[in-house]
């Protein structure tokens, strides 16, 4: 791989030397264009294939998620293959990745929730059982939650409460000494706070919570497409 | 040097990868009406007229395209994944169903748990399917013409001889796997892989292997069935068990069947799975044991007394999967599995134990993006200890009549060797071809197959297949008893050839569709002898075709299967090519599933068979020894009535306390129709009477799931 490195164009070699698990960590508040990026450099990085793992996963399910409307069989297709390739992942974070993607599938097939809504439920509950405290699997079960019909015991009322306490824990994480380490959180569990404030009606709350989060990311994308119509719809 | 900078400002470049950050040379790269090619390195250099941003379009043969945009003096850095499965025809062999989601299935466990009448059973459940029989109300599967011994069965790579609850009694009421361990279900009803031997018709692989460990329990309670089941992470490893125990006492009161049962048919069983990560890959322990047992009030001819019946099965397999030398995949798999059963019904009667172990290795090495070699060899052993007699024509139950006697073991061994190569032949053409050799010990024959299927993609979502083949299985352990029947059979032979047509439609209404038309031919089928006992001098065919439609909108899902049957076969008593029993012309499975609210589910099932062939009889004559001998007419020259039943659930799914609860009701047999099952006959056989078979009247179960 590194005698790959040696013979890129040089732009592309100047390329190479931004912080790429820096990079990692913003991800889900990248373009879609700078994901695939990443992926890129991500699968051609000397580094280990285990640190590079969770990472692979963590696009994936990013990818995916983007995908889910604009081109759903490609994101199906995406999802199938990342179940196979990391359904026996070992890390807590990597299950709760998983039972992520566990969620998109049931997006795709509703019907399928019923067997597959206990399993993803039940890879949160454990991977927080061996990571109390985490605040990116706090913020995906809180994700699970939001997007689990009411009568079966979801819904924004649950999930909310939740997802304050995943900014609560991602304000108080400090930054692992191992860059690779997965370091993503505070903004996203933000974003998906305020969507949950909009949805529950709670708007001034969310006004507030969107104005945080363009405080610390001014262009963040998830807010401006996903809550700022919501918010600005309810406002009426 | 300004030159250059500007060339340099007009000039889109970058690196296309493929799977595993390699570079991918020959990738096209598109943008603002000029195209290039990346080169050996995978780098691209594209000159465009302006310096705003374009679209590119990247793409490469077998490679999802991307469209990405992309600025000049900037480098674009793409990495390309495999097509999505789907736009290229996927090589398989024969024409199945499969539980994965994405295939043409009726089989996921959604379905299985929930279509009503199906007792959340998966033999029941496959029932449904075109070209398997609905004119019993057994859990064993007659697949387009095929007896159930002519179904292999695996779980967990083990061969599963008896997976029946009370085996005896029309067919085996309910399979003794337990459905909540189970996470994927195979069903090839023709023309299946050569790493299938010994099954004449077709074949049903179960797996419980489970990749996503979590913690979790399931309790059920129905008025029939009561059971647990458990998954425990441990480790690395995951912990699976389940125990049931079913006793239909409650329902036989309410419904005027106790009379009847002396006991009522009560079974229990218990599985428990181990997997443990081991090396490249992951063992699997698998343990099942089954044990069932009724007594009843039966006419079987003109015979009536008590007929005692008690069964017990014990499974256990190691299963390890795995890769080696980076990327072929290797499995290897034995069991062991003992059975015991017993029945008694006036002087007849049957102890036979049979202990069977198999082993299978297989390897199975990609050779590059288009051929796939599977190969691999595979042994069975199994010892048979019957004890008995039961009558030499088993439409003559006269306790006078001549007998059958068993009282000797012996052992029947097969060895096995096979290949498979897949081939893709461009993306819409793929060809799977196969061969396998069998030895059978017993019999001292050797058999060769020879197996292939032709796939095609016509376009996306509609594929073609053209499957064929030859398949061997040895004759039942009963008839090659060399004590009580002949050793020297032949081991008998089918030859399959099908056409199927798939085609999925997705939109508000997603639509799925498989048309499919076969032949099957028998050789060497085993047909009674005065002298030699049995004689391998019979044959016989089935022909037809099977349809299945499924649909489902947002509210709503249902499918309907049909299937067309002609077989005529030589066999057993039937001594020129005629009817079998299995000559049921139509078969018909609807279901349709509604969701009245969220959580509220209405279903329902029709079922539909002609009436079963059975062999009228058309007087009696005295018999020296006493009693009466039947006269016949001609075999499988009459039937049974018309089959039909409908059940309606309805199912209420929500979570509270803590679980996720799934309640029913169901009515079993709605329109209270009273099915036959057979027909028996006064002493001197001048009255018929008609069987009735065990849902013959409208009942109402009830039920709930919890899960934590």
């Amino acid at each position: 791989m590194r005698v790959l490195f040696a013979a890129l164009p040089a732009v592309l070699c100047f390329a190479q030397e931004a912080d790429l698990p820096g990079q990692l960590a913003r991800l889900q508040r990248l373009p879609t264009d700078q994901v695939r990026s990443l992926e890129a450099r991500l699968a051609m990085d000397p580094a280990p294939s285990d640190k590079k793992a969770y990472h692979q996963l963590h696009l994936a399910y990013v990818l995916a998620s983007r995908l889910s409307t604009e081109d759903p069989k490609a994101s199906k297709a995406l999802v199938e293959k990342s179940l196979k390739t990391f359904e026996a992942a070992p890390d807590p974070e990597s299950r709760a990745l998983v039972a992520g993607l566990l969620g998109l599938k049931i997006g795709f097939s509703p019907m399928s929730g019923m067997t597959l809504g206990p399993r993803a439920v039940g890879l949160l509950d454990q991977a927080l059982a061996l990571r109390p405290g985490n605040p990116r699997i706090t913020l995906l079960r809180a994700i699970h939650l939001l997007h689990t019909p009411a009568f079966v015991g979801g819904g924004v009322k649950v999930a909310l409460p939740l997802m304050e306490e995943a900014v609560r824990l991602a304000e108080a994480e400090a930054k692992p000494a191992d860059p690779w380490l997965p370091s993503w959180g505070l903004i996203e569990s933000l974003g998906w706070l305020a969507l949950a404030q909009v949805e529950a009606e709670r708007l001034p709350a969310a006004q507030q919570t969107v104005d945080r989060v363009f405080t610390l990311d001014p262009a963040n994308g998830f807010v401006t497409r996903m809550v700022l119509p919501r918010l600005q719809g309810k406002g009426k | 040097m300004l030159a250059v900078l500007l060339q340099a400002a007009l000039e889109l470049s970058g690196v296309i990868l493929g799977p595993g950050g390699k570079p991918l040379p020959g990738a096209q790269v598109e943008a603002a009406g000029r195209q290039t090619q990346a080169d050996g390195r995978g780098a691209f250099t594209l000159t465009l007229e302006g310096s705003g941003p374009v679209e590119v379009r990247i793409s490469a043969p077998g490679m999802e395209a991307q469209a990405r945009l992309g600025r000049p003096g900037e480098a674009l850095l793409v990495l390309l994944s495999p097509a999505v499965q789907g736009a290229m025809v996927e090589v398989v062999e024969g024409s199945g169903y499969s539980s994965q989601e994405g295939s043409t299935s009726t089989l996921s466990r959604l379905e299985i748990y929930t279509t009503p009448g199906a007792a959340a059973d998966v033999m029941q459940a496959a029932k449904g399917l075109p070209g398997v029989s609905n004119a019993s109300e057994g859990a064993e599967l007659y697949v387009r013409g095929g007896k159930p011994e002519e179904v292999g069965i695996w779980l967990n790579g083990g061969r599963l001889a008896r997976p029946f609850h009370h085996p005896n009694t029309q067919g085996g009421i309910f399979s003794a796997v337990d459905t909540a361990l189970v996470t994927r279900v195979d069903f090839v009803p023709g023309a299946f892989s050569a790493r299938y031997g010994d099954a004449l018709s077709a074949v049903l692989d179960i797996s419980t292997d489970q990749a996503n460990p979590v913690a979790s329990n399931t309790l059920l309670v129905t008025i029939p069935t009561q059971g647990f089941a458990a998954e425990r992470p441990v480790g690395e490893g995951l912990l699976r068990a389940s125990v049931r125990r079913s006793d239909t006492v409650l329902l036989d009161k309410w419904y005027g069947l106790a009379q009847t049962f002396e006991e009522s048919p009560l079974s229990h069983d218990a599985q428990v799975n181990w997997q443990q990560p081991l090396g490249t890959g992951r063992l699997i322990a698998t343990g099942l044991y089954s044990q069932d047992h009724l007594a009843t009030d039966v006419t079987i001819a003109n015979l009536k007394d008590s007929y005692h019946n008690r069964s017990e099965t014990r499974f256990g397999g190691l299963q390890w999967a795995g890769t080696v030398f980076g990327q072929a995949g290797l499995t290897l798999a034995a069991s062991e599995g003992q059975s015991h059963i017993t029945w008694t019904f006036n002087q007849w009667g049957i102890d036979q134990q049979e202990r069977s172990r198999s082993a299978r290795a297989e390897l199975t090495l990609p050779l590059g993006d288009r051929l796939t070699l599977e190969g691999g060899g595979d042994l069975d052993r199994t010892h048979v200890d019957p004890q008995g007699q039961v009558p030499f024509n088993l439409a003559n139950w006269n306790p006078a009549a001549a007998a059958r006697n068993f009282a000797y073991g012996f052992d029947a061994t097969r060895t096995g060797t096979y290949l498979t190569a897949r081939l893709l032949l461009n993306p819409s053409w793929g060809l799977s071809l196969g061969g396998r050799q069998d030895h059978y010990g017993l019999e001292q024959e050797t058999t060769r197959d020879l197996r292939a299927t032709l796939s095609w993609l016509i376009r996306e979502g509609m594929t073609f297949r053209l499957a064929g083949g030859t398949f061997h299985q040895a004759p039942l352990l009963t008839q090659v008893d060399p004590h009580a029947g002949n050793p020297e059979l032949k081991i008998l032979r089918a030859t399959h050839a099908l056409a199927s047509l798939d085609a999925a439609w997705k939109g508000p209404v997603a639509w799925n569709l498989r048309m499919e038309v076969y032949r099957k031919d028998y050789d060497h089928l085993v047909v009674q002898d005065p002298v030699l006992r049995f004689v391998s001098s019979g044959r016989g065919y089935a022909q037809g075709a099977d349809l299945l439609v499924k649909a489902s909108t947002s509210g709503w899902r249902g499918w309907i299967g049909y299937g067309y049957l002609d077989t005529q076969r030589k066999e057993d008593l039937q001594t020129t090519l005629g009817p079998a029993p299995t000559s049921v012309p139509h078969n018909l499975t609807a279901v349709s599933s509604h969701t009245l609210a969220p959580g509220w589910e209405l279903a329902g099932t029709f079922r539909y068979a002609s009436g079963a062939p059975v062999t009228p009889v058309l007087g009696a004559t005295p018999d020296p020894g006493g009693g009466w001998d039947p006269v016949q007419g001609p075999q499988y020259s009459d039937q049974l009535p018309v089959y039909h039943r409908v059940d309606v659930r309805l199912t209420h799914l929500f979570s509270r306390w803590g679980g996720n609860w799934v309640v029913f009701g169901e009515v079993m047999n709605l329109l209270d129709r009273h099915n036959a099952a057979s027909y028996s006959y006064t002493p001197d056989y001048t009255v018929r009477r008609v069987n009735e078979s065990y849902f013959s009247r409208r009942i109402l179960v009830a039920g709930l799931s919890l899960g934590w």
